[in-house]
């Protein structure tokens, strides 16, 4: 075994060292955190493999029979006239009224009066709730995507934290993270809300880019156009005006910029002026460029969105 | 999130884990990143994470099963961001950043056994493995699983070294600046702990031919 070669590996290589450094490479980290390089991919079904599946297919339904007479349930705390909730069931408040859910062991569940709430599934990695209409506040300490809370507007996925959930009669959806941060998904889309921002959606077309709680400013200014509520008129053309608009958009306004330009349905000088933007504050990380970006490339545009995430921390109070 | 982070780096116990003073603990322009992002630029932090992601990440596979290691990741930078107002000493970034990388993964471990009932005792004991050298935890390779756990296996301080060069790629000096311990230490890491690795490979593969 070569030291030199442990200690600088410019010089010359050491088989036994390279041999190692090769299989575990795999395990390397790589900016694209959402899809790491050592997914499995799909391969023939082994005998082996079908045997060890079965065997644990059965030991599965013996331990389903076992607890088949007892339903997971949440413990409910704050109303006298029911004490749990199982999988498959409801809970309604009438207005005025409250009541607190305890998920296991990862947390609670505030309920609001007037809120309608139900159970979709109970287990080590997945709990799933769906509020029709109502406020919620949830505080979770769980792996990321273990709890869910669907809405008719789409579905906030707990990545640690703690936030309130607002669903009004119309189906509409408003989430305000106050710590850690949320994935609010919806046909396919799928928008990052940090602690401290907020994000609403609409049971037709889904969530709005997220953006922290602000009074006015240019960054108002710059979404009226992007969503085609302004037109621009002036002696100046509307790409200068809108690249000095961007210019002077704050390093919070960032995690709305960022929604913006991954967004395809926004026009493309804008979304381009915007990644102009965005580049001056976030330099490209490792193994994401220009062209990857400009062709959509998912894996770069998560991981050039990662390098942001912790700017988008912000600090209140 | 839960963890609790320590605010200074605390040095390794084991063998071979001497610190660097001054100017080794400290990278180029890593003091003044860290003053920056202490005192509030976001964008000082995001480099912070461009610069120390790959390491962070090294440690965590030194400690953590794979499969949770970029979630740990992210873990271990929220906490930073909420921690490095109390940074006391900005020259030693990198070696502040494993600490809370460390006690991020011994949490992690900590609720993955909750047989493990002592906390002091859980505390002063070296960092546990994941898994047993035989699990592959799920991995469609392996050889490759294998090797890792045997890595994840050795001494604290020598799988740390080692996931760094053998997984992350860095050089010798790179670790030695990134971590804050010295040249010599690094080279001592490296030697003892690959050879311990080697050892272990070979009676693994004596237990498989045999």
């Amino acid at each position: 075994m070569s030291d030199d070669y442990l200690w600088d590996p410019s010089s010359p290589p050491d088989p036994e060292v390279e041999r190692l450094e090769r299989a575990l490479a795999r395990y390397r980290y790589t900016p694209d955190a959402g899809a790491p390089r050592w997914q499995r991919t799909p391969r023939a079904l082994r005998p082996w493999l079908v045997a060890g599946g079965l065997a644990a297919a059965l030991v599965l339904a013996a331990v389903w029979l076992a607890r088949a007479g007892e339903p997971a349930a949440y413990r409910i705390e704050g109303l006298p006239e029911r004490r749990s909730i199982a999988v498959g069931e409801e809970l309604e408040l009438a207005p005025g009224a409250s009541a607190n859910l305890r998920i296991g062991t990862l947390g609670d569940l505030s309920v609001a009066g007037g809120s309608r709430l139900r159970v979709e599934a109970i287990g080590a990695e997945e709990h799933r709730l769906y509020l029709e209409r109502g406020r919620v506040e949830a505080r979770i300490a769980a792996l990321p995507r273990v709890f869910q809370i669907g809405t008719p507007a789409g579905r906030a996925v707990d990545l640690g934290c703690a936030y309130v959930l607002e669903v009004d009669e119309s189906g509409a959806a408003r989430v305000r993270v106050t710590e850690g941060q949320i994935e609010f998904a919806f046909d396919g889309r799928e928008v990052y809300v940090p602690a401290n921002a907020v994000c609403r959606s609409d049971p037709r077309s889904g969530p709005s880019w997220p953006e922290f709680e602000r009074k006015g400013g240019p960054l108002d200014d710059f979404l009226a156009v992007a969503r085609g509520e302004k037109e621009l008129t002036g002696k100046v053309e509307p790409a200068t005006m809108v690249a000095e608009l961007l210019a002077e958009c704050s390093s919070e306004d960032t995690l709305t910029l960022w929604h913006v330009f991954a967004d395809e349905r926004v026009e493309g000088w804008l979304r381009d002026l915007v990644l102009e933007r965005l580049r001056r504050e976030f330099p490209l990380p490792r193994g994401v460029d220009a062209a990857g970006l400009a062709a959509r490339d998912a894996a770069q545009l998560r991981a050039w969105r990662d390098s942001m995430r912790p700017a988008w921390y912000v600090r209140r109070g | 999130m839960t963890a609790q982070v320590g605010i200074t780096g605390s040095p390794n116990s084991e063998p071979g884990s001497g610190r660097a003073a001054g100017a080794e603990a400290n990278p180029s322009g890593d003091a003044e990143l860290a003053r920056r992002a202490r005192g509030g630029d976001r964008a000082a932090f995001s480099e912070v994470y461009l610069r120390y992601a790959p390491v962070v990440h090294g440690v965590l596979v030194a400690h953590a099963p794979w499969r949770e290691v970029p979630d740990l990741v992210q873990d271990v930078f929220v906490l930073a961001l909420r921690a490095i107002g109390a940074l006391d000493e900005p020259e030693r970034l990198g070696p502040w950043l494993i600490a809370i990388a460390r006690n991020r993964a011994r949490d992690h471990l900590k609720r993955r056994r909750p047989e493990v009932q002592h906390e002091a005792e859980l505390e002063r004991a070296p960092m546990p493995s994941p898994r047993a050298p035989d699990d592959t935890d799920g991995d469609d390779d392996p050889a490759a699983a294998a090797i890792l756990a045997a890595v994840q296996a050795l001494p604290e301080s020598y799988r740390e070294t080692l996931a760094l060069r053998l997984v992350e790629g860095l050089s010798g000096p790179e670790i030695a600046a990134r971590t804050g311990l010295t040249h010599g230490s690094v080279r001592v890491n490296l030697h003892r702990g690959f050879r311990l690795l080697r050892e272990r490979l070979e009676q693994r593969e004596g237990r498989r031919t045999s």
